[in-house]
């Protein structure tokens, strides 16, 4: 109990679920007007039904949109409760011990990670809704939202499962002992020079499908990169960013020693999948290849900057 | 992005009809006040608390028996030595000793003057004391609070002390400890070690208890782990757990803080949100009146959004600006009593201004974000109202 | 084109417009004439869109408005239709510059052509030395053309008057009457619903339509 309440009393985690379930009560009235705006929807079109629905709609897209907004952000600030964490919870140095305290806690940002995917895509297809003026994507954005909801309920539920699952008594593996194994860990059993070399072209692969507007190769080297980058990252330039070889944590370059340029590498890495999604899936992005290049790169660099810096 | 003119009739907007606006700016800006003092005194302390945390020893080892704290002999020095993973092994003096006509403690150092380390220390803590001026006869070098005490009790010169296997000791006041260590050494007294322990009443070749500091790149477990195994007697506090232990301190008093200070916060959104539905005719009139010109739904959502986006902005700076002065210029009254206890000496200490951006993030997030999300359906309510109103 | 067809607006059980059939042409001047609750300042908020008819059907221009979404409603209240009230719905407290503006925010002007704009327009209604004054402290006549500045600001198409002179002495009814005829002739529509016999006996107006108990006789 003690332990309980160490974790639950910590003010960035306390902060963190307050906002979680504030913005979950805003969502489920939310929730509720959309069945209601679809329900109606369904019905002849007669002016004062049509008045009703549009008037509906505009409230649920405006707290869709805030509270979607505020949740990207809280992310971060997940991210950051859980560093706070690490110096209650023995053996944690970071947000990777913290995270291995349960089994909850890496399918937990891992949701969290997808939701904010969607979240970001909602955003973007509310936003072609509202420029089509002809409510074509309406019924589209409205179930896309039921589901997303349904996500974001469950998120919750893990988000409490996982925070009282804490035990501040028992050590856990900080990330010197997680990411310990090289070899053996990495995808195709490959040596990491080569995935270097993969994630490189990969990298140029991008950039040329992006300039050409080829979708398809676009959208599926985009999932490589993400697999691969996060290999090379924990396992190649962590290592140049920690000023040791042996230092594999995909988290510790969050921190503030490290001038917080994890957040630059990972905010980055997201933008630039987010516009790689909404430029194969959506028409009104036709444009976001530049956007696309201009991402990649920069999460590129960053990157590769660590290495001479 | 907005253009100029929007922001400009948006400012005259807000600037003309203000006393609508003005409750909500206070009594906003006080709650983010109260918030922000807090997270400004805890940022505060635990900066100056682990600082001198970070400069202390990895492990602390004292002697247990029958669950008390018993002095550690000498002879364990020499064992700790040979520990893998230990550099230095610091034999420590220090105790309570309770001063009866205002029941408060005095926290005794007893320093070692014929350790190399303790004698560098000395003399970079303190340059203008001559350690030999110092020792030529039972000096004391004194805390601000014990100063203030003694003062008032009327002691000029001198105090004796009454260790507990009876006599007196007469002990000098040579200096005083500097102020700006006043929030941790308040209620110390320093002086040489043997004659620390006359008055804490410590035997010959004992100690309080022992530091002991690793060696850079050892395993902090390994070592406990040694140590463990080299005494059963023995109770070993890491560093890590201190900090531990300090950590769910402030967590514990903040998380109630916290706690209180969302309850609040949530009845005072209630009643702005109560606030803002009674739609009054003033708002319906300027709605109605944007509606004709050809402002869409969204546009008067947008608007209304942005003029209480700006009130909270500008209560979350107030608020800000106002906790910072209360800290960091009026040193907190009450707070502080709250974070470092009523219990012992009056501690006059100021606190270091120490504002950490995720503290200021913390803030904005708790208060600007609720806000936001409740005035949306009182708002949504007002534009989307027919603007036939403007025909009535 | 303004085109009413089978227009019937009940309040509440009661049968406030019934059967109203109306065809206005391009650039025509029409008075709606007739007694306190005859219905004309009714149909005049469903020309403007500001109402729905309980049944019926109203188009502008070929385009059915009542069908229209939030998004194409306002662009039709901004660029098409100018409105103009008795009541001079304006924001009391801001000066002429002030209610003016609001006008042109949503519009993709530079701040130098906005100003430019309300210049001009209040120099048309002979506004112009009064634009940092409050409101509050302009005469009926004033509040008026002020409001008008405020209706072209636009170019509106088509302006709807509602008792425009209700509040206005002889002398400004007249400035009115001026402006609407200037307005007349640049191939505004202008629909007035008013009972001052001065407008009904314009020789400007193109059709008079009286109405009585929400019906045209």
């Amino acid at each position: 109990m003690v332990g309980l309440s160490s974790i639950f009393l910590s003010p960035s985690v306390s902060i963190e679920l307050f906002l979680e379930f504030f913005l979950l009560i805003i969502l489920s009235y939310t929730f509720i007007q959309s069945i209601i705006i679809l329900r109606s929807y369904k019905k002849e079109s007669i002016a004062e039904i049509q008045s009703f629905v549009e008037k509906k709609s505009y409230l649920v897209s405006i707290l869709v949109s805030v509270s979607l907004l505020v949740k990207v952000v809280l992310l971060l600030f997940f991210v950051y409760a859980l560093d706070e964490l690490a110096s209650i919870v023995p053996g944690a140095m970071c947000v990777t011990g913290v995270l291995n305290t349960n089994e909850y806690g890496e399918v937990l940002l891992v949701l969290k990670l997808v939701l904010l995917l969607f979240a970001s895509l909602w955003l973007l297809l509310h936003k072609a809704d509202l420029h089509s003026n002809k409510g074509i994507h309406f019924k589209k954005k409205m179930i896309f939202f039921l589901l997303l909801y349904i996500g974001i309920f469950l998120e919750f539920i893990l988000s409490i499962t996982f925070f009282s699952s804490i035990d501040t008594q028992l050590p856990v593996s900080c990330c010197s002992v997680k990411y310990i194994e090289l070899t053996s860990s990495l995808p195709f059993n490959l040596s990491i020079q080569t995935l270097v070399s993969l994630f490189y072209a990969l990298y140029i692969l991008l950039i040329v499908s992006a300039y050409k507007k080829k979708k398809i190769i676009l959208f599926l080297s985009t999932l490589i990169f993400v697999y691969i980058s996060y290999y090379v990252i924990v396992y190649y330039f962590g290592g140049f960013i920690y000023g040791d070889s042996s230092h594999h944590c995909p988290y510790c370059m969050l921190k503030q020693e490290y001038s917080y340029v994890g957040y630059f590498i990972y905010i980055s890495l997201f933008i630039s999948v987010f516009y790689s999604f909404g430029f194969v899936i959506f028409d009104a992005m036709k444009y976001a290849y530049k956007p696309i290049i201009l991402w990649y790169s920069f999460f590129v660099l960053v990157l590769t900057s660590k290495l001479f810096f | 992005m907005p253009s100029k003119e929007y922001m400009n009739f948006l400012s005259v907007l807000l600037w003309k009809y203000r006393a609508k606006h003005i409750w909500v700016i206070v009594i906003s800006s006080l709650l983010i006040a109260c918030i922000s003092a807090f997270f400004f005194v805890t940022s505060s302390i635990k900066k100056d608390l682990f600082l001198t945390l970070d400069a202390q020893a990895d492990f602390v080892v004292q002697k247990y028996r029958a669950g008390k704290v018993e002095e550690i002999p000498k002879e364990w020095i020499s064992g700790f030595r040979e520990i893998d993973g230990i550099e230095k092994v610091n034999p420590r003096i220090y105790g309570m000793h309770f001063y009866d006509p205002s029941e408060t403690y005095f926290m005794i150092v007893g320093l070692d003057f014929s350790q190399k380390d303790v004698v560098k220390n000395f003399e970079q803590s303190f340059p203008n004391i001559k350690i030999n001026e110092f020792l030529a006869k039972d000096n004391m070098i004194i805390g601000q609070g014990v100063k203030e005490l003694f003062e008032y009790y009327q002691y000029k010169d001198y105090y004796i002390f009454r260790p507990p296997n009876k006599g007196k000791q007469k002990v000098y006041f040579h200096s005083e400890l500097p102020s700006e260590s006043q929030i941790y050494t308040n209620d110390m007294i320093l002086m040489d070690s043997n004659l620390a322990k006359k008055i804490l009443g410590i035997p010959k070749n004992h100690y309080t208890d022992i530091a002991l500091e690793m060696k850079k790149g050892a395993d902090a477990e390994n070592v406990k782990i040694s140590l463990i195994l080299s005494h059963f007697d023995m109770r070993i506090i890491s560093k890590e757990e201190i900090k531990k232990h300090y950590e769910n301190l402030f967590n514990y008093k903040g998380g109630v803080f916290l706690a209180l200070y969302i309850f609040t916060l949530m009845t005072f959104l209630l009643i702005l949100y109560q606030r803002y539905s009674n739609i009054i005719h003033a708002d319906v009139k300027e709605i109605a009146i944007l509606r004709v010109l050809g402002w869409k739904i969204s546009d008067v959502i947008y608007l209304k959004l942005a003029e209480n986006f700006i009130v909270a902005i500008f209560s979350y700076l107030l608020g800000v600006i106002m906790a910072y002065m209360y800290v960091y210029t009026l040193d907190a009254p009450l707070l502080k009593e709250i974070f470092l206890g009523f219990k012992n000496l009056n501690n006059t200490s100021s606190f270091t201004p120490s504002i950490d951006i995720s503290s200021l993030i913390s803030i904005f997030f708790i208060f600007v974000v609720p806000f936001m999300l409740v005035i949306i359906l009182p708002v949504w309510k007002i534009s989307v109202r027919e603007p036939v109103e403007v025909m009535r | 084109m303004i085109r009413l067809q089978n227009i019937y607006k009940s309040f509440k059980g009661i049968e406030v417009l019934e059967d109203i059939s109306l065809d206005i042409s391009t650039g025509e001047c029409v008075v709606l004439s007739g007694v306190s609750g005859s219905g004309k300042s009714t149909l005049l908020s469903i020309i403007g869109s500001f109402m729905k008819p309980t049944s019926g059907d109203v188009s502008v221009n070929n385009t059915d408005i009542l069908n229209l979404n939030d998004f194409r409603l306002s662009e039709f209240r901004k660029d098409i239709l100018g409105f103009i009230t008795q009541s001079f719905h304006l924001f009391e407290t801001l000066n002429v510059r002030e209610n003016i503006l609001p006008a042109l925010l949503l519009s993709q002007l530079s701040q130098e052509e906005i100003y430019s704009k309300i210049s001009e327009l209040t120099k048309l209604v002979d506004m112009e030395h009064k634009l940092d004054t409050q409101v509050a402290l302009l005469s009926g006549g004033e509040k008026q053309r002020c409001i008008i500045a405020r209706t072209l600001v636009n170019n509106p198409k088509i302006i709807l008057c509602d008792e425009p002179t209700a509040n206005l002495d002889k002398e400004n009814t007249l400035v009115f009457i001026e402006i609407i005829h200037a307005l007349k002739k640049q191939g505004k529509t202008i629909v007035i619903a008013t009972h001052d016999p001065l407008i009904k006996e314009l020789d400007f107006v193109d059709k008079i339509i009286y109405m009585k108990d929400g019906r045209i006789e």
